[in-house]
C-alpha cells in the first residue's frame, strides 16, 4: 500500500492511497469521523442564566464548539486513575459575561494553557439586562457516542480513470458538459487537464455520439479528503485512525 | 408560593396559590416567574 | 434563533462563518462569498443561507421580565 499526499495543511488534507480495497477504505474512514477521540464540553453548571436561550441548549452548544486537544497528555475520565476528574483527563473553562454583547467561544477562559475553544464561534446574543455565567467540563470522547465529538468530515472517491478512444472525433461536446472543466482540445487532440478533479459524473459519455470516452472509478485506489473540524491536525487525525483500526484488527486476531 | 416580576411596573410579586394573577401594585395581569438562584448543572449534549 | 453551531448533516462548524458572510451579504454574489469562506458542501452552504436571525426580537421580549440594572 501507497500513500501520496496531495496537500496539507493545519485545517485539511487530501491524500491518495493506492492498492487498497473499498471495505478498507470505508473502515479507514468510519474510523476518522467517529472512533478517534477528541476533547468536548460534556458538563455544564449554570450560576445565572437570563439570556434567551434555554439552560440545556446553551449547554448543546457549548458541547459543539471543537477544543484543540493534546490526546498525549490526557486520558478517558472512566479510564483514569483520579477518582472524579483531574486535569489528565479533563479540561474546566469558566465564561462570564454581562449584556448587551455577543458572546462568543473565545470568551470561554479555559484552565488549560494549549486546549482552548475554536474562536469566533457565536453561542448567544444578551440584551442589556442579560448575563450569563458558568462553569463547563471538556472531556475525552468518540462521535460513536455523540457528533460532539467528531473530530473531522473525512470523504473518499474512486481514482477517475478516464480514457479516450481512437474514435474521438474532437467535436468538443463533452468538454461543453463537463461540469469541473477537466477536458480540452489542444493541439488536435482531447486531454484530460486534472482527472483527480474528475467528480465521477460522467456527463462526458452521456454527451459523446461517438462513445469515445469513458469514465470509471478505480476501486483500488482511492482520493481521500479529511477536513478537520479544528479539534485535532488532520494528519494526527489520520495517523491515530490507523492506530485504532490496527488495535482492533489485533484485539480480534487475539481472541479468536 | 412564588417570586414574580410585573410586566408593566417590574416590580417584585410574590404569590400565593390562592391569589388572582395579577399584579397589587399597578394591577398589570402579564407578570414572568424569576429564576431562583441556584446552580443548574446540565449535560451538554 | 441564533445561527447552529455545526451543519446539522457533516458536522463541520458553520457557526464562526455566519458574521463574514452577513456582513458581505448583499455587496456579493452569495456563491462567492460561500466559496470564499471555504463552505464546500451543499449541506453547510443551506445551513447558512437558509437560517433567519431572530435573536434581536426574542431578546426583546425576554427583558420584559427581567431586572432592570
Amino acid at each position: 500500500m501507497e500513500i501520496d499526499v496531495l496537500s496539507s495543511d493545519d485545517r485539511s488534507l487530501r491524500f491518495i492511497l493506492k492498492d487498497g480495497n473499498p471495505s478498507l477504505a470505508n473502515a479507514l474512514r468510519r474510523v476518522m469521523t467517529s472512533e478517534v477521540p477528541v476533547l468536548a464540553i460534556e458538563d455544564v453548571e449554570f450560576i445565572e442564566n437570563s439570556s434567551s436561550l434555554y439552560d440545556e441548549v446553551l449547554a448543546h452548544r457549548l458541547g459543539l464548539i471543537p477544543i484543540k486537544t493534546d490526546l498525549s497528555v490526557l486520558n478517558f475520565r472512566d479510564e483514569c486513575k483520579c477518582e472524579s476528574g483531574c486535569p489528565s483527563c479533563q479540561v474546566e473553562f469558566t465564561l462570564k459575561k454581562k449584556g448587551p454583547a455577543i458572546v462568543y467561544s473565545d470568551d470561554l477562559k479555559s484552565t488549560s494553557k494549549t486546549m482552548k475553544p475554536l474562536p469566533g464561534i457565536p453561542l448567544v446574543k444578551l440584551g442589556k439586562k442579560q448575563a450569563i455565567e458558568l462553569k463547563a467540563t471538556a472531556v475525552l470522547g468518540t462521535a460513536k457516542e455523540h457528533a460532539k465529538w467528531q473530530p473531522a468530515v473525512v470523504g473518499y472517491k474512486y481514482y477517475p480513470r478516464i480514457t479516450i478512444s481512437e474514435r474521438c472525433t474532437r467535436c468538443g461536446d463533452c468538454v461543453e458538459a463537463c461540469p469541473r472543466k477537466i477536458l480540452v482540445v489542444k493541439k488536435d487532440k482531447l486531454t484530460v487537464t486534472d482527472e483527480k478533479e474528475c467528480i465521477l459524473c460522467r456527463a462526458c459519455m452521456d454527451a459523446c455520439g461517438e462513445e469515445a470516452i469513458t469514465v470509471e472509478g478505480d476501486d483500488k485506489t482511492f482520493i481521500y479528503e479529511v477536513e478537520s473540524t479544528g479539534g485535532l491536525e488532520p494528519i494526527e487525525i489520520a495517523t491515530r485512525s490507523c492506530d485504532i483500526l490496527m488495535g482492533k484488527a489485533q484485539e480480534l486476531a487475539s481472541r479468536l | 408560593m412564588g417570586l414574580y416580576r410585573c410586566g408593566q411596573c417590574d416590580k417584585e410579586v410574590e404569590l400565593t396559590m390562592s391569589d388572582p394573577i395579577r399584579c397589587p401594585f399597578c394591577g398589570f395581569k402579564i407578570l414572568f416567574k424569576t429564576r431562583q438562584k441556584v446552580v443548574k448543572r446540565v449535560k451538554a449534549r | 434563533m441564533i445561527i447552529p453551531v455545526r451543519c446539522f448533516s457533516c458536522g463541520a462548524v458553520v457557526a464562526d462563518k455566519y458574521e463574514e458572510f452577513e456582513k458581505r451579504m448583499g455587496k456579493e454574489d452569495p456563491k462567492k462569498i460561500l466559496d470564499s469562506l471555504g463552505v464546500k458542501r451543499y449541506c453547510c452552504r443551506r445551513m447558512i443561507l437558509s437560517h433567519v436571525d431572530l435573536m434581536d426580537e426574542v431578546i426583546e421580549f425576554d427583558e420584559k421580565g427581567l431586572k432592570s440594572t
